[in-house]
């Protein structure tokens, strides 16, 4: 009887509760649902992918953007005409690297999720933000000099004002594009007015001698092609400028040859890491030149004549995956092999 | 080294790729996003300051009844454990699921909130469970509440409104058990 009124005691307690929290519940579903909007926001995980790809291209853009300093005034210098194009784009690549890191962290700032299951909701679009603002116009007003102008919907925008995710990836994708398409103009002008012959490039103004000592290594080349490994090969290329030649003679970072015209002679400078390579190309044309070795290659001092021009033709022509052969065949073979088809002038 | 064109040239052959690369990957996610949008939903709460003091209101009544619950079951004959367990677990849930909208609150202040169930809520199985346990044992009809409990569905992705929908409907099912045992 005790255990039964004791139940009913409970029951009718407990009862009161789970009214009340029925109710408080109620209440809340109430609040809730009257505070409900659908919204269409992108999906958090997909919002990241877009800052992250963001971030890596500002990242890249500040690499590109040194590298390219290093060469801009060697290129300004090279080709006069082009340099106020050149200091543009430089500008261009820094200013768009800039702008793709503000673009990255507008899109990462609403991606505080920190609390596992809350987040922004508002994940459809950022604000365009001061900073965000004016990188843009930074990197608009650095196109205009190259007669451009980049992006669609960023365009009409002000500070404060919101800038749909895809609509801002898809400006900046534009904006990325205009400055690889400036970077392609530049690389086919700096081509333009140069002769392409075989693996050569020869501007009008080029040294003959040069000229002919680039074409006669194209020839060589192409008469050897079963010598060299498919990358090396691929790689190869000539330019010559006034009294300056420069050859790519393979696909290393840095494995190249420049020769000068100076004082009535020429000077080669063969720049190579691997000291066999070395060893070899300082034996053969020291035959013609005077030449000393260097920890990063050769350099070589020779009259301007037709033999030595054929003779450094051949040598050139041999650089190219030698450190392969010798490997396979052996130094000496390989010096052998050079020595016959430079100093003999064989195939 | 004084001069190279060549490398000059590699330098921003490389830079093309580069950018073309960026370029592609950009405009993919831009489309991927807008499709996507175009076929999910979301919704979101714009919660004022003076619905947080509301709902912190409703939170301390939860914490109360929470309280008073957990002391009834202290006492109560084992029956009806299982019934105030399942009523206590309600209000717990409710409880932290406020608990979440005030760390929002008090990082993003007014932003309009999205919560989501992240997992599948064991609520359901749990009250349902307990109703069969109670009721069988007092030989009360119980197979249209399980049911009823059984079909309520707390699920990945559901929102605050959802969650809170779904706990009512179990204290629900709670209330009217308590109310078959009173009979």
């Amino acid at each position: 009887m005790l255990s039964a009124i004791s139940v009913e005691n409970v029951l009718r307690n407990a009862s009161g509760w789970i009214d009340r929290l029925v109710g408080k519940l109620e209440a809340l579903e109430r609040l809730f649902l009257s505070r409900r909007r659908v919204t269409d926001s992108y999906d958090p995980s997909d919002t990241l992918r877009v800052a992250s790809t963001m971030g890596e291209a500002a990242s890249w853009l500040v690499f590109l953007g040194d590298d390219f300093d290093s060469y801009a005034e060697f290129l300004s210098s090279a080709r006069p005409e082009l340099g106020g194009r050149i200091d543009a784009l430089r500008d261009a690549i820094a200013e768009l690297g800039k702008f793709c890191r503000e673009a990255a962290e507008s899109v990462d700032e609403i991606l505080e999720i920190g609390l596992k299951v809350a987040a922004k909701s508002d994940r459809r679009s950022v604000e365009v933000t001061r900073k965000l603002y004016e990188s843009y116009q930074r990197l608009r007003e650095a196109l205009k000099r190259l007669g451009r102008d980049c992006g669609y919907v960023l365009r009409s925008k002000k500070p404060g004002d919101r800038i749909d995710i895809a609509l801002l990836a898809n400006d900046v994708a534009n904006c990325i594009h205009v400055v690889g398409e400036e970077m392609a103009k530049l690389r086919n002008e700096l081509e333009k007015g140069m002769e392409r012959s075989g693996l050569c490039y020869v501007a009008r103004d080029a040294d003959p001698w040069l000229a002919d000592l680039c074409k006669r290594w194209s020839g060589y080349v192409e008469r050897n092609g079963d010598l060299y490994m498919p990358e090396d090969r691929e790689a190869l290329v000539g330019v010559v400028m006034d009294g300056r030649a420069s050859f790519r003679v393979g696909s290393s970072t840095g494995h190249a040859t420049h020769v000068y015209v100076e004082d009535g002679g020429v000077r080669v400078r063969y720049y190579d890491e691997d000291q066999p390579v070395n060893e070899i190309f300082d034996e053969v044309l020291s035959r013609y030149c005077n030449c000393r070795s260097l920890s990063d290659g050769v350099e070589c001092w020779c009259p301007k004549t037709e033999e030595v021009k054929d003779a450094l033709a051949r040598m050139l022509s041999l650089v190219t995956s030698m450190d392969i052969r010798i490997r396979e065949k052996g130094f000496g073979k390989e010096l052998e092999f050079a020595k016959r088809f430079v100093w003999g002038g064989g195939a | 080294m004084s001069f190279d064109l060549i490398e000059a040239r590699e330098l921003l052959d490389r830079g093309i790729g580069l950018l073309m690369q960026f370029e592609k990957e950009l405009r993919e996610l831009a489309s991927e996003l807008t499709e996507k949008s175009l076929r999910k939903r979301y919704t979101r709460f714009v919660l004022r300051r003076e619905d947080y003091e509301r709902i912190s209101r409703l939170a301390e009544d939860l914490s109360r009844i929470r309280r008073e619950l957990e002391d009834l079951e202290r006492d109560a004959p084992d029956e009806l454990e299982p019934l105030l367990s399942a009523a206590r677990f309600i209000a717990l849930r409710a409880q932290q699921v406020l608990g979440t909208l005030f760390r929002y609150y008090a990082r993003f202040g007014e932003e309009p909130v999205q919560l989501t169930a992240i997992d599948e809520d064991l609520a359901t199985a749990y009250v349902a469970g307990a109703v069969r346990a109670a009721l069988a044992r007092r030989n009360v009809e119980y197979e249209d509440l399980v049911e009823k409990a059984g079909s309520v569905r707390i699920k990945p992705g559901h929102d605050v409104y959802e969650i809170v929908f779904a706990l009512r409907q179990l204290a629900s099912v709670v209330r009217e058990a308590m109310r078959r045992l009173r009979r």
